[in-house]
């Protein structure tokens, strides 16, 4: 990252290749659709490029910072979108969608909806732990909130979830 | 830390915080709710809720190479403001004889064209030097005769 810092495009070109495509993922999964992930990333990716000297790295990790400005556009994006359609929450779209309409992938597309339908804050705390990976500290850094009230995000989601999805949970945990 | 047994309440919460995979857990809670699921077939039935729940959030997978696609985009936007090569790109840009770096060929080659020229004019005949060196004294003989 000091090497991005100074414009060194090939450090930024290796930055590019560990964490674009877990953003990418994090990105589809908060909004739903493979094109708006793949927009999201590359905006995100060009603000750290223009902004990269404003990183300081005693005060907040990279990928802190990184997935900080993801998820601030993605809510910019939906905010907008919501005040020209009026849509509350962005629907799950999959660009890959298979023609078929096997159990899996309706459970899949149950899930999706389940998640989907969480308050958005509820919703990044469990994408970034359970998806992305990150402990309850990196994940509440991100959220800018203390571990405590992001436990408690992930509390309210995941009993959010369990009601929501009961019937599919009940029949994998039996 | 406490070293209490961890009650069932306590443990469903702690899965809602910290998901069923207790490597994922703090290593004295994750202790305290191993002993519980060893020993309470309640507590197992809250892991396997746990465990059930985190199984369907898996099933929804991303597309492989959602983000990656960027790579390129993001890449030719950096590139295109990268200092060497936007110098480059000013060097050749426009058609072939109008380009900065043809322009900046041009005082060069004439300069080079210019210093072979005088390089040729300077180089000098010896017999016809030795003959410039001798008219030089005519006149030196005739002055030397008015004294």
């Amino acid at each position: 990252m000091e090497l991005v810092q100074r414009q060194d495009s090939a450090a930024f070109a290796l930055l590019l290749d560990r964490h674009l495509a877990p953003l990418g993922r994090f990105l589809y999964r908060f909004c739903g659709s493979a094109a708006d992930a793949d927009e999201l990333a590359q905006e995100s990716f060009l603000r750290i490029w223009k902004e990269a000297s404003r990183w300081q790295p005693n005060r907040v990790r990279f990928t802190t910072w990184l997935y900080r400005i993801g998820r601030n556009l993605a809510i910019d994006r939906h905010r907008r979108r919501r005040e020209l359609t009026g849509e509350a929450i962005p629907e799950a779209v999959d660009d890959a969608d298979p023609a078929s309409v096997l159990e899996a992938e309706d459970r899949r597309r149950r899930v999706r909806a389940a998640i989907d339908g969480l308050p958005e804050r509820q919703r990044s705390a469990l994408l970034l732990c359970h998806f992305q990976g990150f402990s309850n500290q990196e994940a509440a850094d991100i959220l800018e909130v203390s571990v405590d009230a992001l436990e408690s995000l992930l509390s309210r989601a995941r009993r959010a979830l369990k009601t929501s999805l009961r019937t599919l949970v009940e029949g994998v945990a039996s | 830390m406490s070293n209490e047994p961890l009650s069932l309440e306590a443990l469903a919460l702690a899965f809602d915080r910290w998901g069923s995979d207790l490597a994922r857990w703090p290593v004295g809670e994750a202790r305290r709710a191993a002993a519980l699921i060893e020993t309470s077939e309640a507590a197992r039935r809250i892991l396997a809720e746990a465990h059930a729940l985190d199984v369907l959030l898996d099933s929804d997978s991303a597309p492989l190479g959602v983000g990656g696609r960027a790579r390129a985009r993001i890449l030719e936007v950096v590139l295109a403001n990268d200092p060497a090569t936007r110098f480059l790109g000013w060097l050749t840009r426009g058609p072939f004889l109008l380009r900065p770096a043809a322009l900046a060929l041009i005082p060069l080659l004439i300069g080079l064209g210019a210093g072979i020229g005088v390089s040729g004019i300077g180089h000098t005949d010896d017999d016809l030097a030795s003959e410039v060196h001798m008219l030089a004294f005519d006149g030196a003989e005739d002055y030397r005769d008015a004294e």
